[in-house]
């Protein structure tokens, strides 16, 4: 049986703040007016102990279940005063609060008495929604307390020992063979010059033998649904296939190298590499045994161009034809190619070295130190221009196998250079299993490809969906340091839900009537946080269900049904149509 | 709730983000920060690279946050002042220092500002505004709660008497607490490089060549010119304003041999909200040495900057600034290194993109911890591989006290070294 | 259904129009607020409902707004990429394309339906809003729609006052 509402109204001067402006005795006076209104008072500073006090009291002496404040902003003190019902023993959903302050007073200053009235009319309006609020249960959804991590590079290899040593069972799932991911390709890392085996050893190990991590290698996600807390997913390790349920999920799916075939006369001379092949010939245990020889000839390189910024910082006009350009800038490339300047350098003391580069963006944490000393070692610089891309020719019979062609915008000289060797720096693209894990677990991508963050700034480390979150280079690329600081971030993140063992999700919900319900779907497609799924029902009937645990409260679906099977709680049509009535509203009883 | 406890230093978005990220996890949490208020410089950015969002739209919700959180304690106004002990079981005395103002009481109405006698000048607003002796450093200040900055203050008990609240009490004094903590954060931030070091530009003597912070305090709505950007010498809305990159970094010189990361990106972005806040237009030239706009989305930004707001760009170290004593307008010299030419360039406005060193803060946290710094004075790390640990276990940084970076990036750190410090507090 | 310049010049010197405004949580309300703590003044005809996001907006609330008497609609949001919802506010502006030219045909003056981003830093420029709407609006004269509303209920159906 519905209960008769009884308003109580509480009208705050908040010193003369608006007391100095708005006449709040007679505004109280006039909410007495208000039908189911039973009391209605003005206090001095409605916030402080003595004004909640105040609620409190009344709230028993006159058995109120609904409160009114008409104070300062609700983005100010809402969860203060619904703090103050709940204390006692009222849904905080009851509460409503009516903005005499930032929107009355302070606003006009000069017209106290339309300021009056308009008090009155927002006070009007709150007890008009107050009439018409509900309590709403609030949602808590348990959380497992173990984690499914995708990818065992360095990203997930760290996220997943964080989790792990956190107290919590973490499921590590790589596709390759082998943990180490792309940073195991390495010869080295920058500008430390550390041996990137030597990081990522003793790492491999404590996970291996983690008592809290279950790794899963040549593995996939062959399936996996549900939501924040409670996840189901199944791996399919090379034939087995097994069934698992986790709370929360770390993606760490990296990066792919850029492929240049198409572009510097890639794949058309053995002599013309991309920094990583170059990187595998460098390294101990590598074709050459680390020692730096041609391809080609198997000679000791005499002259080296390296050429910055492929696929990357590409326009309409310098991409391949058919090639989407990638816009954005792969961040790790110029300290990178320095650095392996550096080791060509090291490795071939007589040989001429050349880098071609647009802005050299050596700017990390000793990045321009490192690029200090590269200075000091006589290698040429030749900074080229975003349309004028120099050009890789393949010579016949010359001495040197290559040339490099280019503009140097710095002396304004077309330059010509042989080379024995080209290596491009090229930049990082999404893994090939992104787009597939996206549409697995509902995560959108931003424009450049990678993982898109629910807020640049307040959310990094959150995708768009509760639960799952970004790590590494998934998201966008970044070196080590960066990688390792943001897997830490994101297990830190996955822990708060699990730590606690259980999640409030919204309350404030889209609740779906499946009486009116036809299943046309049209507000699954306006729902961005993927909230709203199909389910069935017998004699074939479809209809749209909210799954609660995701939904944010928006209430885009809601405004989009062509059935009007949507109630939004807390903001129902009901109650904004009774608050816009109460605004103009030509008589007291509102 | 676990038995221990864990310390950040420093509440700006960096020390901010730490705290919550340590305290959702149902871990009890100090937060302490000297000013009177959380938000760092942050609270001071009018929007922020590369979406343009307001910088204070999207920090005031979390420094409320922090304030409400039933885990987090908040500490403003007040220092660490001794540290001992080590990993888990660490022992910290802080001092609160005295508001004069009962936080109890106080319901952050202003009335007290608004008869105090005395103006100074606010610190906030980089000595371009002004403020009262008694004050908030900013409207959305968390606590909401005024400050008597007593070496200003005449004493002459207009706000006491004024006060409806009865908040305002001379007599407070400061107060110390020692706390047990399992590990401490380090997130103490960063100060603008001081540019009168660098006689050739003219900072601190040529009234309108400005330092990045003083424009960003002319670009924000809540800032001493209402949003409204004008040349401090005479008031004018400058027509042409150059904004000069790498000062103070990528300089072996006069200052510091590293580059300072977000100076690029911020220059771009202070250059389109000039075009957007001056009406009328206005023009604005980069001098640049490389555009490091290396981030996600920071490219795309740089590439609209000239596509769509015509923003312009030189690549060139400025050698000098002059000034046309008659107007006050500058006169840049420089090298066209794209071009080879020397010139000369008249503007009403210089920018200075100064870079970012170590704060006071991390030199006098320092002084009572002791932890390995580098040549620049930002704490090192233990390897590369624990870019958020420090040297000394139990203790980790976060954000440009490690060393310098942009926003996402710090917000991302400051996770990292939460997720570090809670496995020494469980 | 035209309103005609008879109204306007019969009602001029009193007429004091009456705005709906229905902000979102997260930027215009906030944008709204930080008038309130700047002390920016402006026109005290507006009357806010708040909403989570503009994109809640049903356009049968719209109209219904209008039908009520409401002489001007105004509806803030979030600025284009900045919604806390992702998209709520690009999904609001298209029900709003609709729903100016609805209202047109409908007889009632567009200049009455606005849309605009605020953000929560805009504070003057949501005065700037409010002054210009008001101004717009006085120039055109009250609603055609004019129902009377007592104790929450409806009078009679809406008959044009011309």
């Amino acid at each position: 049986m519905e209960e008769e509402p009884r308003i109580g109204v509480f009208i705050c001067n908040c010193g003369i703040n608006i007391g100095g402006v708005v006449n709040v005795e007679e505004v109280a006076e006039y909410a007495t007016t208000l039908p189911n209104v039973v009391v209605s008072r003005s206090s001095l500073y409605t916030c402080s102990d003595r004004g909640q006090g105040m609620i409190k009291d009344d709230i028993d002496e006159f058995k109120l279940n609904r409160v009114v404040v008409a104070s300062c902003s609700p983005r100010m003190h809402e969860p203060t005063f619904r703090k103050v019902v709940e204390e006692k023993g009222l849904n905080k959903y009851v509460f409503e609060q009516a903005n005499l302050r930032e929107h009355v007073s302070w606003v006009h200053s000069k017209q106290p008495e339309e300021a009056t009235e308009k008090a009155k009319d927002l006070v009007r309006m709150a007890v008009a929604k107050a009439r018409l609020l509900e309590s709403l249960p609030q949602h808590l959804v348990d959380v497992k307390g173990e984690a499914l991590v995708i990818g065992g590079g360095i990203s997930g290899l760290t996220a997943a020992k964080s989790i792990a040593d956190r107290g919590f069972k973490v499921h590590l799932v790589e596709k390759t063979p082998n943990f180490g991911g792309k940073m195991a390709q390495l010869y080295k890392v920058y500008p430390t010059f550390d041996d990137p085996q030597e990081l990522l050893n003793p790492l491999v190990e404590n996970i291996m033998a983690h008592p809290n991590i279950v790794p899963y290698l040549s593995a996939e996600i062959a399936d996996i649904e549900g939501y924040i807390g409670n996840y189901r997913a199944i791996i399919r390790e090379q034939t087995e296939e097994k069934e698992i349920e986790f709370g929360t999920i770390i993606v760490a799916t990296g990066f792919n190298a850029y492929d240049p075939t198409g572009e510097f006369n890639y794949g058309k001379h053995q002599n013309i590499l991309t920094i990583l092949e170059l990187h595998q010939l460098m390294k101990a245990d590598g074709p050459t045994q680390g020692n730096l020889v041609t391809p080609a000839e198997g000679k000791p390189p005499r002259s080296i161009a390296l050429i910055s910024c492929v696929g990357s910082r590409q326009n309409e006009n310098t991409v391949p034809e058919g090639k989407k350009p990638n816009v954005y800038c792969s961040r790790v490339c110029c300290t990178g190619m320095i650095a392996t300047s550096m080791e060509i350098k090291e490795k071939a003391s007589d040989a001429d070295i050349f880098v071609l580069y647009r802005d050299l963006r050596t700017h990390g944490k000793g990045h321009e130190e490192l690029f200090s000393e590269f200075r000091q070692t006589g290698s040429t610089m030749i900074r080229y221009t975003d349309d004028l891309l120099p050009m890789v020719s393949i010579t016949q019979g010359a001495e040197y196998p290559l040339s490099v062609t280019s503009y140097d915008s710095l002396s304004g000289l077309n330059v010509e250079i042989p080379v024995d060797l080209v290596v491009l720096a090229t930049g990082m693209i999404p893994d090939d299993s992104a787009s597939n894990i996206a549409s697995k677990l509902h995560i959108t991508m931003s424009a450049d490809g990678f993982f898109q963050e629910l807020h640049p700034k307040l959310a990094p480390l959150d995708s768009v969906t509760d639960g799952v979150y970004l790590a590494g280079t998934a998201q966008g690329p970044k070196d080590v340091p960066d990688s390792v600081s943001q897997s830490l971030g994101a297990a830190a993140k996955a822990c708060a839900p699990m730590a606690l063992g259980q999640v409030e999700v919204e309350s404030t919900i889209s609740v779906i009537d499946e009486d009116f319900c036809t299943g046309c779907g049209v507000c699954q497609g306006s729902c961005e946080f993927s909230a709203i799924v199909f389910e069935e029902r017998p004699e074939g009937k479809r209809v749209s269900k909210v799954i609660e645990a995701l939904c944010k409260g928006c209430g885009t679906c809601g405004s989009s049904c062509p059935s009007a099977a949507i109630t939004m709680l807390h903001f129902k049509d009901a109650q904004l149509d009774a608050m816009v009535k109460a605004a103009l509203s030509r008589s007291p009883g509102g | 709730m676990s038995e221990k406890s864990v310390l950040v230093i420093g509440a700006g978005v960096t020390g901010i983000q730490a705290a919550l990220d340590v305290a959702n996890q149902g871990i009890k949490t100090y937060l302490v920060e000297k000013t009177p208020s959380v938000g760092g410089h942050m609270a001071q950015l009018d929007k922020t690279f590369p979406t343009l969002d307001c910088s204070a739209c999207i920090l005031t919700p979390k420094m409320v946050d922090v304030a409400r959180h039933p885990n987090i304690e908040l500490l403003t106004y007040s220092e660490v002042k001794e540290v001992s002990g080590a990993a888990g079981d660490f022992t910290v005395k802080i001092e609160t220092k005295p508001r004069y103002i009962d936080a109890t009481k106080c319901t952050g109405c202003g009335h007290c500002a608004l008869h105090c006698p005395v103006e100074v000048l606010n610190d906030f607003d980089e000595n371009i505004g002004v403020r009262r002796a008694i004050y908030v450093p900013f409207p959305q200040a968390v606590p909401l709660v005024y400050t008597i900055d007593m070496d200003n203050c005449i004493e002459c008990e207009l706000c006491k008497n004024i006060c409806e609240a009865e908040a305002v009490n001379f007599d407070q004094e400061s107060e110390e607490i020692e706390v047990n903590v399992g590990s401490i954060i380090l997130a103490t931030g960063y100060d603008l490089f001081d540019a009168t070091k660098l006689k050739n530009y003219g900072y601190g003597s040529y009234d309108n060549v400005l330092s990045s912070l003083e424009f960003e305090r002319l670009l924000s709505a809540s800032g001493p010119a209402g949003g409204h950007v004008f040349r401090l010498s005479d008031g004018k809305i400058p027509r042409r304003i150059a904004f000069l990159q790498c000062v103070g970094s990528r300089d072996t010189e006069h200052g510091m041999p590293y580059c300072s990361r977000v100076c690029c990106m911020y220059a771009i972005k202070n250059a389109i909200l000039a075009k957007d806040h001056i009406h009328g237009g206005c023009e604005t030239t980069i001098f640049y040495i490389d555009v490091r706009a290396f981030g996600k989305g920071f490219e795309e930004f740089y590439q609209n900057s000239q596509i769509r707001f015509g923003v312009k760009f030189v690549r060139g170290k400025v050698g000098e600034i002059a000034e046309d004593v008659d107007t006050n307008n500058l006169i840049v010299r420089v090298e066209d290194t794209e071009t080879g030419q020397l010139f000369e360039d008249e503007f009403d406005m210089v920018v200075l993109s100064s870079g970012l060193v170590p704060s006071q803060g991390s030199a006098e946290i320092n002084k009572i911890l002791n932890l390995p710094i580098d040549q620049y004075g930002f704490f090192e790390e233990l390897n590369r591989i624990s870019p958020v640990d420090t040297k000394i276990e139990g203790v980790y940084m976060a954000g440009v006290c490690e060393s310098v970076k942009d926003i996402p990036d710090g917000v991302g750190q400051a996770s990292a070294a939460a997720m570090r410090a809670s496995l020494k507090a469980i | 259904m035209v309103e005609t310049k008879e109204i306007i010049k019969e009602t001029e010197c009193e007429f004091e129009p009456k705005i709906i405004g229905f902000l979102c949580n997260w930027c215009s309300y906030a944008g709204a607020d930080l008038a309130g703590t700047s002390r920016v003044q402006y026109p005290p005809n507006i009357r806010i409902v708040r909403v989570m996001c503009t994109g809640r907006l049903d356009p049968q609330l719209i109209l219904n707004t209008f039908r009520y008497g409401a002489d001007g609609v105004l509806i803030a949001g979030c600025h284009e990429g900045d919604c806390h919802y992702i998209g709520g506010n690009y999904r609001a502006y298209r029900k709003y394309i609709l729903l100016k030219e609805f209202v047109k045909r409908m007889g009632i003056n567009e200049k009455r339906l606005r849309l605009e981003w605020v953000s929560a830093s805009e504070g003057e420029r949501f005065a700037k809003v409010v002054r210009e709407m008001v101004d717009n609006i006085k120039e055109i004269g009250p609603s055609p729609f004019g129902v009377t509303i007592t104790g929450g209920v409806v009078e009679d159906e809406p008959e044009p006052k011309i």
